[in-house]
């Protein structure tokens, strides 16, 4: 079987652009919480989010006239991915695996929210209808790299992208694929906020993983991109590999709509699924990125299911604690932040813990810290117990 | 690569069921309406009836064609589902409601039908399922991204349900006024039980899909001539079978000269992942051998997949 490397990360997030932005964030700790600015709170008193201040401008995009903000994040993420892989030119032989899970519901849900069914319909233009399913900005991501392979898009919540890595790592390490661009995207939108604020999971302070005081989870929004080749092909090229995508794991825990399994059974699964796929032992994992959404129930079974795979767990930090949840981008930029931790040897932070949680026995890295990181996972476990995992690793480690 | 296909969950508007369907569908009945009426889960799911009341029309869609099959028992089952605009009918319901009462009006029960997995998230916890699940979303390519998927669960020693759903409400019935929907559209589910292959037995022979980067929409203009040319070419060789008839995508209806095309559109109706009603039609016509289910995505995908009987 061959190995799926990582030759190019692009990432846009609140903490900035480009990996180079999101590595030195997540080494100064950087929280990026603040209120919305592109909408009037109105009722959504005390909210915290973390939005991307600005959004490059990257060339033309094809197709449509106007592209939603998701698909933009995107495409900028994707230009640095393919530029630090140094691929130029179409990618027919290429698929694209894209996880999101509102896609370009921000700029369609305010004509909604505003008018009635008969003056929306006959306000409402139509590169705007053609731009809001899911589907629309992988299909966009596609025509702009040239690629020729089957393009695909994951909507499964807050696992999305992680689904969407992993699917490409599949298909490039089966050798269905000699390259695939994968990762993902999501936008801030009220539909979601709503959505989350009528469950009572949004904390006003801000998102604190694991930390007892903790209220809620906060949004974010924010895309990354990945280039991942055939060990052999990237090698024929030269191409040097940033990381291995080693292993998948993915579950369903069927059990709640929108709550954990407390023992965390599931998750337990899925980094076992994760792991046994890479072909590593627990003992291999130097380090967790960890789902850490800081709602009350998730962090506690999170915790329980490291402690159930691990024994001790090492060393496992929420990059959610300073950008937020980004939903269907979540998985792919906490992907980027874990290559960060792999090759520039530290352990990113749960940036503004403070307070221990009795239930909560982890070493959550309150700063970030240098440490040789070999072998990482990354866990995402999302609405509905969908549950996904990687396993990173320095290309020296395996 | 092949799957076995150990059974088969449809409701359309022909019926609900693979026996009705089939039998509607051999005796040349064309549907008479976009919908299949209401939808009665309680019998089926005694032990859920707090949640089925809660499903929305698409969750109501896939459990009603889940109920019609003989599914595998719970456990470590892979659930693939394909959708085109998945909860859009909900969202905007929702974001209707939302501008007019405002967020103090939203009910917690009311979000988690408002991501785009719902529907499979929702069936899984019906049948207690709980391997991998996942939802694809590009446009009509959702479903093929399913069967494709759920080859790869097979190959990987596991049982995997496969398919998709769509409803059709104000939404499609404005978008189709809006030049933006197909000819006929419709409701519906269908799932496909794969698992291992057995001699003479329904199976999925092969499924890919390519891009044509240059398209703005294959849903409107049809595909590029040699892009679906390559891909019958591979699909059919992966699947070591030449195929004689073919269930084209609305828009690739009479792109097949020589063979036998099945259009669906008129009987069944038409849904954004229709392409799992039609190879599930397809298991219901083995008989005339192997087929060839093909779609043209809006999005600029082209897809391909064989229905016929393991070697």
């Amino acid at each position: 079987m061959e190995q799926a490397w990582i030759t190019g990360v692009g990432v846009v997030s609140p903490l900035g652009v480009g990996m180079a932005a999101l590595t030195d964030g997540l080494r100064a700790g950087r929280r990026c919480f603040g209120p919305p600015r592109w909408l009037d709170p109105g009722e959504l008193v005390d909210l915290a989010v973390a939005e991307v201040a600005e959004i490059p401008r990257v060339g033309s995009l094809p197709g449509l006239s106007r592209h939603p903000r998701a698909t933009r994040l995107a495409r900028a993420a994707l230009v640095e991915a393919l530029a630090q892989a140094g691929l130029d030119g179409p990618l027919g032989e290429a698929g694209l695996f894209l996880g999101t899970s509102t896609a370009g519901t921000r700029e369609s849900e305010g004509r909604r929210m505003k008018h009635d069914a008969d003056a929306y319909w006959s306000s409402v233009p139509a590169w705007e209808l053609l731009s809001s399913p899911t589907g629309a900005p992988a299909a966009t991501l596609a025509r702009a790299a040239g690629v020729g392979g089957p393009v695909r898009t994951v909507s499964t919540a807050c696992s999305s992208s992680t689904q969407a890595l992993g699917l490409a790592a599949r298909a490039v390490r089966s050798g269905r694929l000699p390259v695939a661009i994968a990762g993902g995207t999501d936008s801030l939108c009220q539909l979601t906020l709503a959505g989350f604020g009528a469950l009572r999971l949004l904390d006003p302070a801000g998102c604190r993983p694991f930390d007892a005081r903790r209220a809620g989870t906060a949004l974010g929004e924010g895309a990354a991109m990945f280039v991942i080749e055939a060990a052999s092909r990237a090698r024929a090229r030269g191409a040097r590999p940033l990381a291995v995508l080693a292993g998948w794991g993915a579950v369903a825990e069927a059990h709640h709509p929108v709550q954990p399994e407390p023992d965390g059974a599931g998750a337990r699964r899925c980094i076992e699924a994760a792991l046994a796929d890479a072909g590593l032992p627990a003992s291999a994992v130097d380090y967790v990125n960890a789902h850490g959404t800081a709602t009350p129930a998730n962090d506690v079974a999170e915790a329980r299911a490291l402690h159930a795979v691990f024994g001790q767990p090492p060393p496992a930090s929420s990059t959610k604690s300073q950008i937020g949840h980004l939903l269907g981008a979540a998985g792919a930029v906490e992907a980027a932040a874990t290559v960060a931790a792999l090759t520039g040897g530290f352990l990113p932070p749960t940036a503004g813990w403070a307070a221990a949680d009795p239930e909560i026995d982890l070493d959550v890295v309150p700063t970030a810290r240098p440490a040789a990181v070999g072998v990482a996972l990354s866990t995402s476990f999302a609405f509905g117990g969908n549950d996904a995992c990687l396993v990173l690793a320095h290309p020296e480690a395996l | 690569m092949i799957a076995g296909i150990h059974a088969v969950g449809i409701a359309c508007p022909l019926g609900v069921g693979a026996d009705a369907v089939g039998a509607a569908w051999a005796a040349g009945t064309h549907r008479d309406s976009d919908s299949i009426g209401r939808i009665k889960l309680r019998r089926s799911y005694p032990r859920h009836g707090a949640l089925v009341r809660r499903l929305d029309r698409v969750g109501k869609l896939v459990a009603a064609a889940a109920s019609a099959m003989e599914a595998p028992p719970p456990g470590p089952v892979s659930l693939g589902l394909g959708t085109d605009l998945g909860c859009a009918e909900t969202s905007y319901e929702f974001l209707g409601r939302l501008g007019t009462d405002g967020p103090r009006a939203v009910q917690p029960f009311d979000f988690p039908n408002l991501v785009p997995n719902a529907a499979a998230g929702h069936l899984g916890l019906l049948r207690g399922w709980t391997g991998p699940s996942l939802t694809f979303t590009g446009h009509e390519g959702g479903a093929h991204g399913a069967l494709e998927w759920g080859l790869d669960e097979v190959a990987a020693g596991r049982t995997a349900v496969v398919g998709a759903v769509e409803d059709c409400g104000e939404v499609r019935r404005r978008l189709q006024a809006r030049g933006l929907e197909g000819r006929h559209p419709a409701e519906g589910a269908a799932l496909l039980v794969l698992g291992e292959p057995r001699r003479g037995e329904p199976a999925l022979l092969a499924a890919w899909s390519a891009f044509d980067p240059h398209r703005r929409s294959a849903f409107v203009g049809g595909a590029d001539p040699d892009i679906l040319a390559d891909l019958l070419e591979r699909v059919q060789a992966d699947a070591g079978v030449v195929c004689r008839q073919v269930f084209p995508s609305e828009a690739l209806v009479g792109a097949f000269a020589g063979m036998a095309e099945h259009d669906i559109g008129p009987r069944t109706g038409r849904w954004g992942g229709d392409a799992a009603l039609r190879a599930a039609l397809a298991v219901l016509r083995l008989s005339d051998g192997p087929s060839l289910i093909v779609t043209a995505s809006r999005g600029g995908g082209v897809h391909g997949a064989v229905v016929g009987r393991a070697p």
